[in-house]
Formats: C-alpha cells, structure tokens, sequence
C-alpha cells in the first residue's frame, strides 16, 4: 500500500512531508530559531573556521600538537565516541543475544548514538591523521598488520559497517522499502554477533595502542591488562550513555512516546524529577543501572588487580598517585554505590544523575591515559588549542543535531506503525 | 691497537660477503631472532666528543636540512636540552660531569636504528622498514600521518611536519642510507666528525670493540656498553666515561624488543574472531530455549487454570 | 626471517585471513546444521 501512495505524492509534497515535517519551508525556518540552535550556529561556525586553517594551514597552525606530545585532544575524542558508542552493541547484546525483550524500546537509539559515534570517528580521523586521502591505505594500500592501529581500522572499519546496516531498517521504513527492511530483519542476529566481537575486539585495541609505550604511559596506568580496562570500561559507557541519552530523548521528544507501550502512565514529569515506580521507561533504567552498577564494582576490582601485577602501590603516595586514586574512588567505586543505591530504591532519577557523573568519569579515563598519564615526566605540557576546542565541540554539536533530524522524522524512539513485527 | 672507522668497514665488508656466501641454515623451530646477520651499526665514544657539532652540519648538508636558526658554531644551545626536530635528524647535547672535577660530556643523539624499531611495528602501513644493512627507513609514499610512530619511539627520535600543510612527512635520521649507504660509503655524521667519536662497521665488530676498550682502559669508560641490548638491542651503540643514567639515557627501557609488547594483545584477535560467533550463537540458543520454555510453562499453566 | 617484525608481519597477517575466511565457513555451517536439525 506504501508503493501505492508513493506514487500518488508529487515530489514537492514528498519534501514537505518527510523533510519539513509538513511545514512551509518560511514556518519550519521560524520554528528552527531557538536559542538551542542560535547556539549550536555559532559552534558550528566556529568550527567551520577552524576546519578551513586545518586543511589549508595543517595541523601545526591549527593546533598545539608537537613532538612531544602527537596526539592531543581529537585522539581524546576519538576515544570517547567509540568508549560512548559502546550503547550500539550493549543494548544489541542485551536484546537479541541474551533475549531481553523488555529493552527493545531503546535499541534503536542505542544504535543511532553508536552509529553517529562511530562516523565520527572516522571524521575526527580526516582531521587528525596528517594525510586525510591516506586514511584507507592501511586496509587497502599496505597492511601493516603488526600494529594495533592496523587492527583498530580493520574492526572500526567493519563495525561501521555493522552499525550502519542496523541503523538501515529506520530510513527503510521511512522510506516505504519494505523488501529491504525484510532483508535486514534476516540478518539481525549475524549482525549483533559480528558486532560484539568487533566491538570486543576493538574497545580492547584502543587501550592496547598504549602497551608499545611502556617508558610513556605512567605504572599506575600502564598494565598488560589495559585492553580489558578499556574494554570493560566501554560497557560502562554505553549504559551510562544510553541512560543519559533516553533521559533526554523522552524529554525531547516526549510527542512521540504515545506511539509506544512505553508511554508513562502518569504525566510526563519534568527533568530530574523522581517518579512513581510503575513506569515502564523507568523499569527499563533501573534496569540498566544495576547493569552499571555490577560492571563498575567489576571494573573496580580488576584495576587494583592491575596495580597488584606491576606491584606499584609505593606509587600511590606521589601527586599522581593521589590522581589515580581520586579517578578509581570518585569515578568509578561512588557512581558503583550510587547506581547500587538508586536501583535500591527503585529511584530513576539517581540512576540518571549517576550517568551523567559516569560519563563525565569516563572521559576523565580517556584523558588520563592519553594526556595525563601519557609523558606524564615530560618538561613541557599539552593543551589544545582554541581551534580544537572548536571541531571537539562542532562534532558533537553535529551529533545532537543529526540525531534530532533523525529522531524527528524515522521511527527511532517509537515503533513504526506499519512494521510492529518486522522484527 | 689503532683502530679507525676506515678499517673497520674494509673488514666488515669483507666479513659479511663471506658469511652470505656460506652461513648456516636458520632453525625456525627456536623463536630467536639475531636480525640481519650483516647488519651495520656505529659505536659512539662520548668520551672523545669535544660538543663541536661539525657532525651537526654535516647530516644538515648532506640531508638537504632547512638552515636552522642557530648556526651550527653557536654553542650557545648547549644551554639547553634538545630533541630532534622536523628539520633536525641529529642534536649533540652537553650534560655535567658527575665526576667532580671532570669535564663536561657531549653526546649526540639521533634515530638509535633498533634492531625490532617500535616504529616499524607501531605503523599501520608497514611505513618503517629494518633493513639488512641495519639503517630504519621510512617509506614517505605510504604514510597516513598518524604519528602512531612516535608514541611508540622508546627515544622520542620521529618528528613531524606540523607546518607541512600538504605533504606532512615524519622525518628521522635515515643512516644516510640511500645517499651514502647504498652508495657503499659511510654515514655522513661519521665521516665528517674530526675526533673519529664514531665507528661505522657490522654490528657484531664494533660491539667487540667497546668490549675491548672498556678491557683495555677500565679507568676511562664506565662498564655498560649502551644499545648493546636495550629494547632488543639498536644500530647504535654508546660508551662513556660515567653510566647512563648521569647523561640523558633512559636506563628503564628493558631488554625486550617491542614488537613483543602487542604480541600477545594481538595474538587474541584471530581467536576472538574465530571464537566469539560460536559462543554467542551458543548463549543465542540458550536464552532462546529458556525464553520458549518459559512460554509453554505459562501456557501449559494457563490451559491448566482454563479446564478447571 | 631475521626480525621478530617480519616474522609478526607474516605470521599476524596469514591469522587474519583464516579467522575472517572462518567466518563464513561458521556461518555457512551454522545454516547446514539448522536446516537438517531444526
């Protein structure tokens, strides 16, 4: 029936419908001028700028890179969007390996992040790497394949792949490709099979670049055992991030909750606010919180198990010791307690206040490793410069806003009326 | 014993064509690497530097080096401590004697050519490569620009064009070995040095020879012979009058080569790939059956409650 | 091979291959058995 209105749509009605969300182009333009989107301009502008001086000056120019210190805060960056990513092949796993039925309502924007993540990934890489029309040499050009990066390219490269055609079934049903959502529904259990193992594969890897820097990276942070901190740790982040991204999608776009079973039975309640336990959305959070909350106590232990296999506990007693012990007692051993305490009381609103303190815990781990405990004995320090404040910021401004466009138009945190059981 | 560089690559040459022509058979049951049997290196006697920095100027001229601010008779940069640079393959730095009375110690610093380079096994496109003759060459029309080389440098030597907005380049002293090597002549920093510091030979001599000067003037030199195994051993190698520590050398690197250290990391990737598929297909089927037979328990239960 | 790098070189990239060439061996096996063993 889809092919059949399809036809009877002239193209401009087409536009206006799927694009404008069938508004006039002068009424979609006048909602689009709110403060949120002034904002996200000027970023946007800004690094629209700093873009120009990359790629017409270098890197030298338009960032504070130097010998000493070759990857700054886009490496950073590129850490977290694949840490925070973790949501695609947690909530993947959770649903259509472990059979968690009830978590179904959150794996199409798990997905999204995952996916925008991941593609920017990619992005801050043509901007990182010194030679941008390179970036496919390592798959196809000459592979080295006793470096970690040329595994990181390989699995990423997949994994995008991956995200990519589990994202599909959205834009196919928005538009009307009903042979190719079917074919996608086919093959969703290969690809949540092959997406955890690349996932696993590569959350590890991005930890393992550091392990041919041994002399570098500071003891208390420098263990073989690096790939599975980096890779336990991305379980954290996706949980935090989809916790914290569903808490401000039902806020956003509370419209459209009444599409789905995941409806509040009471009135939609202000940000932050406690609510009544009966929610079926606040089930699932709580849910995700106590998942949280084990994998943090997990992560707790095996980092002490780190410290214990290089035998560096004098070292906890230096400036940096102290550091280490603040990132594994406040970012990771309270949000632990704190999710604990929240699934307790059955209370969502802690759960989400602990995500976000999570997330924040998150990319101070990243940080941490990349530039504070990496050269951490070195004369000279890093910071980055106004224009790499100004792409950071623009990538993850674009993400917000693709993931709006996206969210507004495709059935993403609701349930497409015409494929309830193409799953 | 009069022993001058000039001697030694006569010798070494002649060395190596005798062992390609007949060297035994490699067992590749042992995992023991020795690396290129002829391989060249260059012994450096600190202890002979007098921080002239002709060696300087001549890597700069031969290498076609922008003209650095300081001329290379402005010891002026002495003052402080320097790294190699973009522009730069080779620094010579002076550190304080420990010993009290002794004169200052100039030592210079460039590319150590390891034996298992950090590089070459950090670089995704196989970029670096050890070669026979023993100098690590960079291949400029394979490199992405990811600067992975140097994180993993244990000796900070790779620097990159920043400023190159194109065509950014790592750039690291290259053992002269397309200009010179290749060429049958000797690096040259080792040519033009007027107190014959450095030694070019094969790897194996000149390790000899520091062994033999440390015998012959224990006084002089202090008992360690740098690069002889650090990090699996490098191309060159250092004696000096106090130990290493005392003039700029990290003593904390090991002996393990590096390519060592994301062996096992990456040895678990095949397995995960190969592994992985069947253990989630296998925990698929498992929550499967617990989630069917759930179902008919409430069904069965439901009908239960229906006939009564 | 005279390095470790070579021999990894060589030997990383020959385990590559037969890992993801498994894969579909798996995954074509998997269908084989599902079809005769429901």
């Amino acid at each position: 029936m889809t092919e059949n209105r399809r036809t009877e749509y002239s193209l401009r009605q087409w536009i206006t419908d799927k694009i404008f969300l069938g508004m006039t182009i002068g009424e979609y333009i006048k909602r689009s001028i709110t403060p949120f989107n002034i904002v996200a301009g000027l970023i946007l502008i800004a690094g629209l700028y700093a873009s120009i001086i990359r790629f017409i000056k270098g890197l030298g120019p338009s960032t504070n890179l130097s010998d000493t210190y070759p990857w700054g805060l886009w490496i950073v960056d590129l850490l977290n969007y694949v840490a925070f990513g973790a949501t695609g092949y947690t909530i993947v796993t959770a649903v259509h390996l472990l059979g968690l039925k009830e978590y179904r309502p959150i794996v199409r924007p798990a997905i999204l992040i995952g996916f925008l993540g991941y593609l920017f990934v990619g992005i801050s890489l043509l901007y990182d790497i010194g030679r941008p029309l390179r970036l496919p040499y390592p798959l196809f050009v000459s592979q080295g394949t006793t470096s970690v990066m040329f595994e990181v390219a390989l699995c990423v490269f997949l994994y995008l792949t991956v995200l990519f055609l589990e994202f599909l079934p959205a834009p196919a049903e928005w538009l009307g490709l009903k042979k190719l959502r079917g074919w996608l529904a086919k093959i969703t259990l290969a690809l949540s099979v092959f997406g955890l193992t690349l996932s696993t594969l590569h959350q590890s890897s991005l930890g393992a670049y550091f392990l041919i820097a041994p002399g570098k990276l500071h003891p208390l942070w420098y263990s073989p055992y690096i790939p599975v901190f980096f890779f336990v740790s991305s379980v954290i982040a996706g949980l935090a991030m989809i916790i914290f991204v569903s808490m401000l999608s039902h806020r956003v776009f509370s419209s459209q909750g009444e599409h789905y079973d995941m409806a509040p039975t009471t009135p939609q309640p202000p940000l932050l606010r406690g609510i009544k336990r009966d929610n079926n959305f606040d089930k699932l959070t709580i849910g995700l919180g106590k998942a949280a909350s084990i994998t943090l106590l997990s992560y707790f232990c095996i980092k002490w198990l780190g410290v214990a296999h290089g035998n560096h506990w004098g070292l906890l007693k230096t400036p940096l010791g102290y550091w280490f012990l603040v990132e594994v007692l406040v970012f990771v051993l309270l949000p632990c307690f704190l999710y604990a305490w929240g699934v307790r009381q059955e209370n969502a609103t802690i759960v989400r206040f602990t995500s976000m303190f999570t997330i924040i815990g998150i990319m101070v781990n990243r940080i941490n490793v990349t530039l504070v405990a990496f050269n951490w004995n070195a004369e000279v320090r890093y910071f980055p410069s106004w224009m790499e404040f100004a792409v950071s910021f623009t990538f993850i401004t674009l993400i917000i806003l693709i993931f709006r466009w996206i969210a507004n138009r495709m059935a993403i945190l609701y349930e497409h009326p015409e494929y309830k059981d193409a799953h | 014993m009069n022993i001058n560089r000039r001697n030694f690559l006569k010798v070494g040459l002649a060395g190596s064509a005798a062992l390609v022509i007949g060297g035994p058979t490699k067992s590749l049951a042992a995992e023991q690497f020795t690396g290129w049997p002829d391989r060249f290196g260059i012994l450096v006697d600190t202890t002979l530097c007098i921080g002239c920095r002709t060696c300087e100027a001549a890597c700069n001229e031969a290498n076609k080096l922008p003209t650095p601010k300081e001329p290379f008779d402005d010891y002026s940069v002495f003052e402080k401590k320097r790294r190699t640079d973009a522009g730069t393959y080779t620094v010579v730095n002076r550190f304080a004697n420990p010993k009290p009375g002794g004169e200052p110690i100039y030592v210079k610093k460039q590319c150590m050519h390891c034996d298992e380079p950090a590089c070459a096994s950090a670089c995704p496109v196989k970029a670096f490569r050890k070669t026979p003759e023993g100098a690590v060459v960079y291949k400029k029309n394979l490199c992405i620009g990811c600067r992975y080389c140097m994180i993993a440098c244990p000796f900070n030597i790779p620097a990159y064009e920043y400023f190159n907005a194109f065509t950014p380049l790592v750039r690291k002293c290259t053992m002269c070995f397309d200009i010179r090597i290749e060429k049958g002549k000797i690096p040259a920093c080792v040519e033009a040095c007027p107190m014959e510091v450095m030694t070019f030979g094969k790897r194996s001599e000149i390790i000899k020879l520091a062994r033999q000067k440390i015998m012959a003037h224990p006084d002089k030199y202090a008992d360690q012979i740098y690069g002889e195994n650090e990090v699996g051993g490098t191309g060159w190698i250092y004696l000096a009058e106090v130990p290493f520590e005392h003039i700029g050398f990290r003593t904390d690197l090991g002996i393990k080569p590096y390519p060592e250290l994301t062996k096992g990391s990456l040895g678990m990737v095949p397995i995960v790939i190969a592994l992985w598929p069947a253990l989630l297909m296998g925990l698929y089927t498992f929550s499967k059956r617990r989630s069917k037979s759930a179902e008919t328990e409430t069904m069965d239960s439901e009908e239960k409650e229906a006939k009564q | 091979m005279h390095t470790l790098h070579d021999f990894m070189l060589h030997t990383e990239a020959i385990a590559y291959l037969i890992a993801f060439g498994f894969l579909i061996v798996f995954t074509t096996f998997w269908k084989f058995l599902k079809k005769n063993n429901d």
